[in-house]
């Protein structure tokens, strides 16, 4: 398991995804599921940094587990922010033509295509999204 | 890969080379240049990705706002995208305007 905290600020976006991206290298993961991992990550990560914390300044939490049983790589992000389920966003209908295209909610419908076993929870006051990526 | 991103405008084509990836730290210097671009009588809009790895939804959306702003009328292509691209790409449904092609002949 690896853990990374940090405040919850752009500068740190890279350090907070390497996390992840590092540990799906060591458990040699394709290509193509590292390029996934990392894209469900900072979709998540940068809804944290942008709206999580409006007024103070807060930490956003990274941590991996390993599934071992199915080759699997379990990835928790956490922030004690406002309390928000980006679950709860409705899904962008992504065949509206583009004139007429609301542009939020992308980042959290690619996170859903390419990950399972999205879940949010709200833990000790902490907004809690964890997702999983199995097998190379 | 370093990650890199150039913009060029002339004989009315905007051509823009994304090299690495264009994620939420870069995708905001691809729209600066971008809205450089914004009056200029523009028909192609062609973005070369042979070099990108990666974007993410920050960078889809500098895609949008390209074919939203710079020309509702530009034809927009997506030349040689990597599978990892062309797949996010499909998957947001921005192929229904962007024209995914090998080479860019112009």
């Amino acid at each position: 398991m690896k853990t990374l905290t940090l405040p919850a600020k752009m500068e740190n976006l890279k350090a907070l995804i390497d996390v992840v991206v590092a540990e799906a290298e060591q458990l040699h993961f394709a290509r193509d599921s590292q390029s996934k991992l990392r894209l469900a990550t900072e979709e998540v990560l940068v809804n944290i940094i942008s709206y999580a914390y409006p007024e103070q300044s807060g930490d956003v939490t990274v941590s991996t587990d390993r599934i071992p049983e199915n080759a699997g790589l379990r990835v928790e992000i956490s922030d004690a922010g406002v309390p928000f389920d980006p679950l709860s966003i409705p899904t962008p209908d992504v065949h509206v033509p583009i004139e007429k295209r609301h542009i939020g909610g992308l980042g959290i419908f690619l996170l859903r295509e390419n990950m399972s076993d999205v879940t949010y929870r709200r833990i000790n006051g902490r907004n809690t999204l964890s997702f999983v990526k199995y097998g190379a | 890969m370093e990650s890199k991103i150039s913009v060029s405008f002339q004989n009315n084509i905007a051509r823009i080379e994304l090299q690495g990836r264009v994620d939420a730290t870069n995708a905001p210097v691809l729209a600066e240049e971008l809205k450089k671009l914004v009056g200029q009588p523009i028909n192609q809009i062609v973005f070369l990705a042979k070099e990108l790895e990666y974007i993410s939804s920050a960078g889809l959306r500098t895609i949008i706002f390209a074919k939203q702003k710079l020309g509702e009328n530009a034809q927009v292509f997506l030349i040689a995208p990597q599978p990892t691209v062309s797949e996010v790409i499909k998957m947001s449904g921005l192929d229904s305007f962007l024209t995914m092609q090998d080479s860019f002949d112009n």
